[in-house]
């Protein structure tokens, strides 16, 4: 049900030119991330030697081959610290990062995950939902929910496979999906609350090779992953 | 004194552009924007009006990352004003429907003139 947004994802494409007298190795460090890159020379007569980053054909931002450089260095700017930034540098990391990770395990999902909740944890109030795959993968992760969800105006949906009775908490719905319906997917979607630029989202689907999927903090997107998971539960 | 009169001597066998008798070639000239498309065609000869936008937004990468709100405002810029100056004074051929850019033949003295004007914008 929720694969057409990991394949619209998939189609997206981030393109990158980058203006230098030579190679930059730009190609080589952006090779894990679904970007193509592109060369042009660029003579001694020109500008210091700089990147275009284009987003589904559409110029997003161009910035210092070094200045990209840093930003694209470890430890990589992660999603949950993104308020600092400018509007337009959120733009240019969001089209070198939504794009679909491939081979990510359990831990690697739930550590974004956690930034997604502490967003949600942050901004206070707002709605999220969140799918488990299962009740039972929920339970290492109910004091957590508890802390998040107690004395918050934030509305918690929880999803997962009735494999386990987790406890009644203020301010969470539990989701029995009995069909398994969602039981592929992990996901977890916050609508900012007030602020729908604090929206994010991360599904993804449980491969016999690990979990592939996207992260997303377009509002409209989160928008509608949000609505399709309300009218999921309607249906549970 | 030798080396200016020099030219002088020489005009009668020297071919100059009618161009350099123009106040048009001189006004293309004059602005930056112009200079840095005509720097930066001496290397590449012909590309797209979208390459030039880039080339020019690259310039201004030193203050920070440049919005698409620019890139935009430089391509109007180029498409409305800088390249049709620049067709008009014979110093490059545009072609609108394409949008490609070719540079025309420049004489030595311009192309040492441009390399000049940015070598003093690096300074």
């Amino acid at each position: 049900m929720l694969d057409s947004y990991i394949a619209d994802i998939e189609r997206r494409r981030t393109e990158l030119t980058v203006y230098s007298p030579e190679d930059t190795g730009l190609a080589e460090q952006l090779a894990t991330r679904n970007a193509t890159v592109e060369h042009r020379p660029l003579s001694p007569a020109g500008p210091p030697p700089f990147v275009a980053v284009r987003r589904d054909g559409a110029f997003v931002g161009a910035l210092d081959v070094e200045e990209l450089r840093e930003l694209l260095a470890p430890p990589v700017v992660r999603p949950g610290e993104w308020e600092g930034l400018a509007e337009g540098y959120r733009a240019l990391l969001g089209a070198l990062e939504e794009t679909v990770f491939v081979g990510l395990d359990r831990r690697q999902l739930l550590a974004t995950s956690r930034e997604i909740e502490d967003r949600a944890h942050r901004v206070g109030s707002g709605v999220l939902r969140v799918c488990f795959q299962s009740l039972s993968a929920f339970a290492s992760q109910t004091e957590v929910y508890r802390y998040l969800a107690e004395g918050s105006d934030l509305a918690i949906h929880v999803y997962g496979e009735p494999d386990w009775t987790p406890p009644a908490v203020e301010n969470i719905t539990y989701h029995r999906d009995t069909e398994g319906r969602l039981a592929p997917f992990w996901c977890v979607a916050f609508d900012g609350g007030p602020d729908e630029s604090q929206a994010c989202v991360l599904v993804a689907r449980e491969r016999e090779d690990g979990f592939v999927g996207f992260w997303s903090y377009d509002p409209e997107l989160v928008s509608d992953v949000l609505d399709t998971l309300e009218t999921a539960a309607a249906e549970l | 004194m030798d080396d200016r009169n020099r030219l002088f001597e020489e005009r009668a066998d020297l071919e100059v552009p009618s161009q350099f008798g123009d106040d048009a070639f001189y006004r293309a000239l004059a602005a930056q924007p112009r200079r840095r498309v005509l720097a930066h065609l001496l290397s590449r000869e012909e590309c797209s009006v979208s390459e030039l936008a880039d080339v020019l937004c690259g310039w201004e990468t030193g203050e920070g990352m440049v919005p698409p709100e620019r890139h935009e405002e430089v391509r109007i810029g180029l498409l409305h004003s800088h390249l049709p100056r620049l067709e008009a004074a014979g110093l490059v051929s545009f072609d609108p429907g394409e949008r490609t850019v070719t540079a025309a033949s420049l004489p030595e003295p311009v192309e040492r003139l441009l390399e000049y004007s940015v070598a003093a914008e690096a300074e």
